[in-house]
């Protein structure tokens, strides 16, 4: 597969008074090259820490403790994690190469300039343009996003707009650098339904237009099985299970996923029955657990195999389809 | 049929827009603008639109958390109706018994200073239970009805997980046997797996103690599986009222198709049509002339640009304010 960006082992903790959380427990995974990735799962489950870590932004008292994350360049890769944070190739890195929206476009906006004088800002700091080129660029970018009068909404403050055009001013300044790879954290989470669905068909014209890689963090399963290409489940800090978006659907190999779309009520479901929900909840962040983490929720848990030893690591169920479940066997391959 | 609980009639809730030093009234936010509904004992109706439509303002001046401007609202207690619009603090406190109601955050919900014993028995206590034991013993009753551990009713809030806090705020909104529950987007801030717990919890409550619920949602295949009937709003109006069935299979408002094909469905053979609503809601300060819906519409004619629609019975139990509800052919949900 060809690959933007590898992430080998990722390890990132948070050393608190009350104890340490691995908040990314070796985490492996690789965003293709032009495709949508979602990474999928609870809140907790640490699909922000892994997008927060590529681009080096964990504060204190967190820290990267192990582990690597290449970004494959035209120019020959770099590994991220060796470069100083707060230093030049990052910061340009940033932004240029890697982009990343949050859900609260206000994360990314400063609410003392006006709109189109931030996103001429980021045009000036990557490209060498003039004032006056950022600007015709920014009001060209906006037009793009689809914002309605550009120019006039040029000169307009964030807290004049409402969230799904903060959203799409913070889209415009994302990919105003045309970067390669677009790391999204729950664009759409805090928009309405119709909003949430003009913003993802935008983000998917946008991938076609630029060949750009999308990283999509989301809870919402219904968002993941409209946009990703390969879909990669993560639980209690470590992907579970990775694999196309069609077979995660399909046929899902870890029981967590299993249990996650059982949860939603949907078409299939007779209305006003019981849904299967998944029993109790996500272990305590402080905690331990030998074996297999989603082991103590789990209906297949064998005693002796799952609950002893190392966290299973990912195996191959078949090509391009892994699972980390100790009871889901190799398949033989059968077309 | 089953009779009515509570009538709602002509409701309005005018917010006064302020300027200047003085406070002056320049104009009004329209966010509740001539609502009418009927809520039948034991049944589950919901209410659903995009942020702005009025949807949480209905329920919060229907319990008088807000005063209305205009309208008329009785609730129906052993055959005798009880305005509430006009009741003085000493009768709304006896309404209040009947009539509570379960919110979108358990995180902003809950005081942090107080134990789940508090926060449950304080209900009991403005309602005149003295007794410390007697209290305690409903406290134990209700936290084992919502599936908490008694032995945990010390605890505050902090040590429970967004699921079971919302269990917390179940548990008060039962304290006092309430016939009618305004449940205000419950689980929209909750994972799938403890959503599905939680809308199981909802449904066993019903089905136990006879509640009738108004379901606040904007998720629809949340609200497919638990409501009877459904109340499309927009900009401060109900557009379309339908039992559930007959609205997904054939919606005769197009917003209420526009808003089913947005909804991202959780299947990834089921990918959405480039068909988009474009454009925002409405500012309900300056609402549009004509059907306020018009300049999203695909269909909009000339008189829908001039002449507001009003909600009209189309068939039993089918309410629609469109123009053109008799000639459209929309679609719903696929299943």
């Amino acid at each position: 597969m060809d690959s933007i960006l590898t992430i080998e082992n990722l390890h990132t903790q948070f050393f608190l008074d009350e104890g340490t959380v691995r908040a990314v427990d070796g985490v492996n995974l690789q965003i293709p090259r032009g495709k949508t990735l979602c990474v999928v799962g609870e809140s907790g489950c640490g699909k922000s820490i892994t997008a927060f870590s590529i681009l080096q932004m964990i504060s204190r008292p967190g820290r990267i403790t192990d582990g690597s994350i290449v970004l494959h360049r035209e120019e020959g890769d770099i590994e991220l994690t060796q470069l100083p944070p707060d230093g030049k190739q990052m910061r340009r890195i940033r932004g240029a190469e890697v982009a990343m929206i949050f859900q609260e476009p206000m994360t990314s906006l400063s609410p003392v300039h006006t709109v189109g004088s931030q996103i001429a800002e980021a045009v000036r700091l990557h490209m060498r343009v003039d004032k006056r080129e950022a600007r015709a660029r920014a009001v060209h970018i906006m037009e793009r996003v689809g914002m309605p009068d550009p120019e006039g909404r040029y000169a307009q403050y964030p807290h004049e707009m409402s969230g799904g055009l903060r959203q799409r001013a913070v889209i415009a300044m994302a990919l105003s650098c045309r970067p390669q790879l677009l790391i999204a954290d729950e664009p759409t989470t805090a928009l309405d339904v119709t909003i949430q669905a003009q913003i993802l068909a935008l983000m998917r014209e946008l991938q076609a237009e630029l060949d750009m890689a999308i990283l999509l963090i989301t809870h919402d399963l219904g968002v993941v099985a409209q946009m990703a290409d390969e879909v990669a489940v993560m639980y209690w800090g470590r992907v579970v299970e990775y694999g196309s978006v069609e077979r995660i659907f399909s046929a899902p190999q870890h029981p967590y996923t299993e249990a996650l779309l059982r949860s939603l009520p949907g078409l299939h479901i007779e209305r006003k029955s019981q849904l299967q929900a998944i029993r109790g909840s996500v272990p305590d962040p402080f905690q331990r657990l030998d074996g297999c983490a989603f082991h103590t929720r789990c209906d297949e848990c064998e005693p002796g195999l799952c609950d002893t030893g190392q966290r299973p690591l990912l195996h191959a169920i078949e090509t391009g389809h892994l699972s980390a479940c100790l009871r889901r066997k190799e398949r033989p391959s059968d077309g | 049929m089953a009779e009515t609980l509570l009538e709602v009639v002509d409701l309005k809730k005018y917010f006064p827009i302020t300027s200047g030093l003085f406070d002056k009234v320049v104009g009004y936010v329209k966010a509740v603008d001539g609502v009418s509904f009927a809520l039948r004992s034991g049944e589950c109706l919901a209410l659903v639109g995009e942020s702005g439509s009025g949807k949480t303002t209905v329920g919060r001046t229907l319990l008088r958390a807000y005063q209305p401007t205009d309208g008329r609202v009785s609730f129906h207690l052993d055959g005798e109706a009880i305005d509430v619009m006009d009741a003085d603090e000493e009768e709304l406190k006896g309404l209040r018994r009947h009539m509570q109601m379960i919110f979108q955050d358990p995180y902003a919900s809950l005081n942090p200073r107080m134990t789940v014993f508090e926060i449950v028995g304080e209900p009991l206590l403005v309602h005149g239970i003295k007794d410390g034991a007697q209290r305690e013993e409903r406290v134990r009753q209700l936290m084992d009805q919502v599936g908490l551990n008694p032995q945990h009713m010390r605890r505050y809030p902090h040590a429970f997980s967004g699921g079971q806090r919302q269990r917390i705020g179940i548990a008060r909104a039962l304290a006092l046997h309430p016939r009618m529950i305004v449940a205000d987007e419950p689980v929209s801030a909750l994972d799938v797996s403890v959503q599905a717990q939680i809308l199981n919890l909802l449904q066993n409550l019903q089905d136990d103690l006879g509640l009738t619920y108004l379901f606040i949602a904007h998720d629809l295949s949340v609200v497919r599986h638990i409501a009877d009937r459904v109340a499309v709003m927009y900009v401060g109006k109900i557009v379309e009222e339908a039992p559930v069935d007959a609205l997904f299979s054939r919606p005769r408002h197009p917003y209420s198709e526009a808003l089913m094909a947005a909804a991202p469905v959780a299947d990834p053979a089921q990918r959405q049509p480039p068909l988009l609503l474009q454009g925002e809601v409405a500012d309900p300060s300056n609402p549009p002339a004509g059907c306020p819906f018009h300049p999203r519409c695909r269909h909009a004619t000339s008189q829908c640009k001039t002449e507001v629609p009003t909600l009209q019975s189309i068939e039993t139990d089918h309410a629609v304010s469109c123009h053109r509800a008799e000639e459209l052919h929309l679609s719903g949900m696929s299943s």
